[in-house]
């Protein structure tokens, strides 16, 4: 049976805020208050959908948006869980089953037998998307499925951004949970901000990922291989997320 | 004959280079949820 508590703070070290912020402690309590208000309907969602607890959602939104109502944000990831979307659509495609006979319908007109038609999964997802769900096609006997919908992805699809974001956590989560036999949100929070790639390189290969490796010997070995820029950014999310009076912190307070 | 073998023992290794790299670049940390996977999320405690 796998340990599933999480100890807040899971690190012993508090973020070192801009001097503008005041004092770490209100900031974090108000970008959680923020998040909650702004975002707590759509995560409440997002977290019955996925079964991710609310409180770990949130805390993730106010690491990744700050709180801040702008749905958009800047470069490439979209959303308040900052989702790279076209990429999580891909990945998470046979999570959401939203495609379509899409190019293959005319071999489907012509050859119906070669294919088996799946109904769209009811999911909550379904109402952001850009284009309505339709049926899905599987060839047989490969049970190969066909398309799913990349383009056409826009800002609208912001609400959207959230609940995959979400579900790659969800994913995340319960990966860390099957190899370690526990929940690791430090695990989680390398996935999510630096990558696979970079977990497998940093964490896996320096032989970290084991239950007996904490989440500090994990976040003293972030400058290994990193580009310093990358290594503060993805230190201050240990530290915000995890540490002390950090976004679960506050939460587990009751602060916020 | 040697340079033969030395071919044949390059190709070899090229080969499962490319083998291993296909399954690493393959590999996934994002698998479709089961119902069980969601339930046991929602165990999750925060203390």
């Amino acid at each position: 049976m796998a340990d599933l508590t999480i100890k807040i703070p899971a690190l012993q070290k508090e973020y070192q805020q801009p001097k503008a912020w005041g004092s770490w402690k209100n900031a974090s309590i108000q970008i959680v208050k923020q998040v909650k208000a702004n975002y707590g309907k759509v995560l409440q969602e997002a977290s019955n959908l996925t079964g991710v607890p609310y409180n770990i959602l949130v805390a993730f939104t106010s690491v990744e948006s700050n709180g801040v109502r702008n749905e958009s944000l800047t470069g490439s990831a979209k959303g308040i869980m900052q989702v790279e979307i076209p990429t999580a659509y891909t990945t998470l495609k046979d999570q959401l089953k939203i495609d379509t006979l899409g190019g293959f319908l005319p071999y489907y007109n012509a050859v119906p037998s070669l294919f088996t038609v799946i109904k769209p999964i009811p999911n909550p997802l379904l109402a952001y998307a850009s284009e309505p769900a339709r049926d899905y096609l599987k060839i047989k006997p490969t049970g190969v499925g066909y398309g799913i919908i990349t383009q056409n992805i826009t800002k609208k699809d912001a609400k959207l951004a959230s609940y995959l974001g979400a579900l790659t956590l969800a994913q995340l989560i319960n990966k860390t949970i099957k190899s370690v036999n526990q929940i690791r949100l430090d695990h989680i929070i390398v996935k999510y901000n630096a990558g696979t790639g970079a977990f497998s390189k940093n964490i896996t290969k320096k032989g970290l990922e084991k239950p007996n490796v904490d989440s500090t010997a994990i976040y003293n070995s972030i400058p290994i291989n990193f580009a310093a820029r990358k290594a503060e950014v993805l230190k201050a999310y240990f530290e915000k997320l995890i540490g002390i009076n950090g976004f679960l912190d506050v939460q587990k307070q009751n602060l916020a | 004959m040697n340079k033969n073998w030395l071919i044949i023992g390059g190709v070899l290794v090229v080969a499962v280079g490319l083998a291993y790299w296909y399954m690493k670049s393959t590999e996934k940390d994002t698998e479709p949820l089961t119902e069980e996977d969601k339930e046991t999320l929602k165990k999750i405690e925060i203390v």
